[in-house]
C-alpha cells in the first residue's frame, strides 16, 4: 500500500531503493519513499529500521546503495548539507554536563553556524516558545526527563530548521506538556510550513499531529499514505455509542439483516450503512428503547492497521502473531487514549 | 495565561563557515575546564618555572662579564646538563654559545617542569572530554550538526593544545622576548632567531602525541576514571621502567637491553624528551632521536585511529 503521500506538493524528502545492512541483518531493504510538507508519521515495531532510516538520511549511517534528495540537496552525496537543514530530536538523552539550559541550546545553535550572541539570542526565544522558564539557568543534569525533551526540542528549532525529525519526543512528558509539545509540533507544520517526520509508537500521537504515515517493517515500507486516505474504511459503515437498551438496539438492527459487531465498551459497528441511513437508525433505536450518544460513519482504525502491516509483513519477528495479539494490543492503545482522555 | 506570546519566529541570518565549527567545541570544551578551580590553580603554577628559566637567561647574559658566573655555568653545563663540549666552547667564546645555552635553558624549561605539568593537566581535564560525551550520548547533540567525527576529534584535541600552549608555549616565548628585552646588543636576536620556532616545534610535538593519546583513553570508556587511571598508570610505568632498565645495578649486571637511545623507548616522558632535544638541537647526535620520533608517531596515529572508531562506532548503534 505504497502511494506517494503528497501528490500536490513537491517532496521534501526523496529516497530511491535505500539499503543497509549490519553485516547479515538487513535494516533497509529497498526503501523507497516521497515525503512532502507537513507532519509525517514513521511507525513500525522496533528494530523495524527506523532509527536507521533517520540516521541515513542524515548521513550518520553510510548505506550501501540508494540516491535520493532531501531538502532539495543530493543524499547521499552532501548529507553533511542536509544537516544545516535538519533539526533532529534524537530518542535518547543527550545533554553536555555542567552546561546550563540555555547554554546547551546556544551550543545547538553555534555548532548550527550562527554567531555567539546571535545564538545566545534565539537560544531564548525558542526556549519561551518550548514553555522553558527560569529552569533554563540550571544545569541540564538536574533537569526531569520532561525538561530534558523540552530542552531537546528547542536544540531542534533553535537554527530554525525547515526539516524537522522528531525522534519518539513524547517520552518522559506528562499529558499537559504532551499536549503542547503536539500543539507546537501543528504550529510549525501549519504556521510555518515546516516538514516534520515523527517516528513513534505512540499511535494517538499520529492521530493526533500527522497527515500521512510511514509504516517500516523488517526494513521496508509497508505502508506510505495520507492518514486521511488510511482513516476512510474500505467498505461503509456507522459507528453508533450506546446509552441504554444496548442488546434491543443489536436484536432490533440484526433483525434488518445488518452485519452489527461490538467494538468497544458501548460502541457498535453497525455493517454496511452510510450517513444517508441514519433516519433509519434513529427509528430503530426508537423502537428498541436505545439512547444513542453519537454516531459517525466508520474509520478504518490506525492501531489495527499498524497491526495488520507487522502481522502480514514477510519474515514478520515481531511477536503479533495472531488475532489475540491484535486485539490486547489495541486494548492497550485504547486504554493509554482513555486514559489521556480522563487526564 | 501570558500577557504577551511571541510564539515560533523564523530566524534568517548568516552562518559561520563549516570548518569554524570545531573552534566551537574547544570552545564549549574550555569554558567547562576552566570552570574547575584547581585547573586555574594549575594554569597559575605552570608559569612559576619561567622564572628559573628567566633567571639562567640572566645568569648567562652576566656571565658575558664576569668570570666567577661564566665558570658556574660552565660547571652546570658539565655536570648537570653532562655537556663537556658545549662547557669547553662556552668558556671558549662565551658570546657564540647564546644560541645553544638559550636552547638548553628552554629545552630544560619544556623537559622537566612542563612535560610533568602537562602530565597533571591532562590527566585531570583529558579524561572527561569524550567519556562524558558518551556517557551523556552529548555526541548526538554534536553529529546531528554539520560537523564529522575528525571535527569533533579535533575539537576535543584543542581543548588540551589550548592547555598546553597556556602552560608551556606562551610561558617559553615570555622567557624568550624578556631575554631579548634585557640583552646587551642586538646581537642576541641574530643569534637566537630560531628558538621561537623550536618553541612551537617542540609545543607540536609534545601536544599531538599527547593529546591524540589522552583522547583515545577517554574515548575507551564512558568512566572517566578508567581514563584517568590508564593516563597516569603509561606516564609512571614508563618512568618505573625507564629506571629500572637504566640502573646501574642492571647495566653492570651485563643484561643487555641495547642502547641508552632505545631504552628512552621503553618511557613515554624521556622518549619525547629525546625528540624535543633533537628540536632544540642540543642532541649531540641528532639521529639518535629517529627510533622514539617513529615510536611516537605511531602511538599518535594509532591513538587517532582508535579515537576515531570508538566515537564513530557510537553512531552505528
Amino acid at each position: 500500500m505504497s502511494e506517494q503521500i503528497k501528490s500536490t506538493a513537491s517532496p521534501h524528502i526523496e529516497l530511491h531503493d535505500v539499503r543497509k545492512s549490519y553485516g547479515r541483518r538487513v535494516a533497509l531493504d529497498g526503501v523507497s519513499l516521497n515525503i512532502g510538507p507537513g507532519v509525517t508519521g514513521l511507525l513500525g515495531p522496533n528494530g523495524s529500521g527506523k532509527s536507521t532510516l533517520i540516521k541515513s538520511l542524515m548521513g550518520l549511517v553510510h548505506t550501501d546503495s540508494g540516491s535520493g534528495n532531501v531538502m532539495g540537496i543530493d543524499w547521499p552525496k552532501d548529507a553533511r548539507s542536509i544537516r544545516d537543514s535538519v533539526g533532529y530530536l534524537p530518542e535518547d538523552d543527550c545533554y553536555i554536563s555542567g552546561l546550563q539550559g540555555v547554554e546547551s541550546v546556544q551550543l545547538a545553535g553555534r555548532l548550527s553556524g550562527l554567531e555567539r550572541s546571535e545564538a545566545l539570542r534565539r537560544a531564548h526565544e525558542v526556549m519561551d516558545f518550548c514553555d522553558i522558564g527560569q529552569e533554563r539557568y540550571r544545569h541540564v543534569e538536574t533537569y526531569s526527563t520532561g525538561m530534558r525533551q523540552k530542552l531537546k526540542f528547542a536544540q531542534t528549532l533553535v537554527h530554525d530548521p525547515p526539516l524537522i525529525i522528531l525522534d519518539e519526543p513524547t517520552t518522559g512528558l506528562d499529558p499537559g506538556q504532551r499536549e503542547g509539545l503536539l500543539n507546537r509540533i501543528k504550529i510549525l507544520a501549519k504556521d510555518f510550513h515546516k516538514t516534520i517526520l515523527l517516528s513513534t509508537h505512540i499511535l494517538p500521537d499520529v492521530r493526533h499531529v500527522c497527515d500521512s504515515v510511514v509504516i517500516l517493517v523488517n526494513g521496508k515500507v509497508r505502508v506510505a499514505a495520507s492518514l486521511e486516505s488510511l482513516s476512510r474504511p474500505s467498505k461503509p459503515g456507522l459507528r453508533v455509542s450506546v446509552n441504554a437498551n444496548k442488546l434491543e438496539f443489536i436484536e432490533r438492527v440484526r433483525r434488518e439483516g445488518i452485519a452489527c459487531s461490538e467494538i468497544g465498551r458501548d460502541e457498535l459497528q453497525l455493517e454496511g450503512l452510510t450517513p444517508e441511513d441514519s433516519q433509519r437508525v434513529w427509528g430503530w433505536a426508537y423502537e428498541a428503547g436505545a439512547a444513542f450518544r453519537k454516531m459517525e460513519p466508520s474509520r478504518a482504525s490506525l492501531d489495527q492497521l499498524f497491526m495488520d502491516a507487522v502481522r502480514d509483513a514477510p519474515g514478520n519477528q515481531t511477536g503479533i502473531n495472531n488475532e489475540s495479539d491484535s486485539l490486547d494490543a489495541s486494548n492497550l492503545i485504547s486504554n493509554m487514549e482513555s486514559n489521556r482522555a480522563n487526564s | 495565561m501570558p500577557i504577551l506570546d511571541l510564539g515560533y519566529r523564523n530566524w534568517e541570518g548568516d552562518r559561520s563557515h563549516r570548518l569554524l565549527r570545531p573552534l566551537v567545541v574547544t570552545a564549549t570544551g574550555m569554558r567547562l575546564v576552566w570552570r574547575a578551580t584547581w585547573l586555574r590553580r594549575i594554569l597559575l603554577c605552570a608559569w612559576l618555572p619561567a622564572i628559573p628559566a628567566g633567571f639562567g637567561f640572566f645568569a648567562y647574559e652576566q656571565s658575558l662579564q664576569s668570570e666567577s658566573w661564566r665558570q658556574t655555568i660552565a660547571n652546570i653545563l658539565e655536570n648537570g646538563f653532562e655537556r663537556p663540549d658545549v662547557a669547553a666552547s662556552f668558556l671558549e667564546d662565551p658570546s657564540l654559545a647564546r644560541g645553544q645555552i638559550w636552547a638548553m635553558i628552554l629545552l630544560a624549561f619544556f623537559r622537566y617542569p612542563q612535560a610533568i605539568i602537562m602530565v597533571v593537566l591532562f590527566g585531570l581535564a583529558a579524561p572527561k572530554i569524550v567519556s562524558y560525551d558518551l556517557r551523556s550520548r552529548a555526541y548526538l547533540l554534536y553529529f546531528s550538526r554539520p560537523l564529522t567525527v575528525v571535527e569533533y576529534l579535533v575539537g576535543k584535541a584543542l581543548v588540551l593544545i589550548t592547555l598546553l600552549v597556556l602552560t608551556s608555549t606562551i610561558p617559553a616565548l615570555a622567557v624568550y622576548c624578556l631575554g631579548i628585552g634585557f640583552s646587551p646588543d642586538a646581537s642576541s636576536i641574530a643569534q637566537t632567531w630560531h628558538l621561537p620556532f623550536r618553541v612551537l616545534i617542540a609545543s607540536a610535538s609534545l601536544a599531538l602525541p599527547t593529546a591524540s593519546l589522552a583522547i583515545a583513553y577517554s574515548s575507551f570508556t564512558s568512566e572517566s576514571r578508567y581514563a584517568s587511571f590508564a593516563w597516569f598508570a603509561t606516564w609512571v610505568l614508563g618512568w618505573v621502567t625507564y629506571g629500572t632498565l637504566t640502573s646501574s645495578e642492571l647495566m653492570r649486571n651485563g643484561v643487555t637491553i641495547g642502547a641508552s637511545h632505545n631504552i628512552k623507548l621503553a618511557s613515554p616522558y624521556h622518549a619525547l624528551g629525546e625528540i624535543q632535544a633533537a628540536i632544540f638541537g642540543t642532541l649531540a647526535e641528532p639521529s639518535d632521536a629517529i627510533p622514539a620520533t617513529i615510536l611516537v608517531t605511531v602511538v599518535t596515529i594509532v591513538s587517532m585511529m582508535v579515537a576515531y572508531h570508538r566515537v564513530a562506532g557510537q553512531l552505528r548503534i
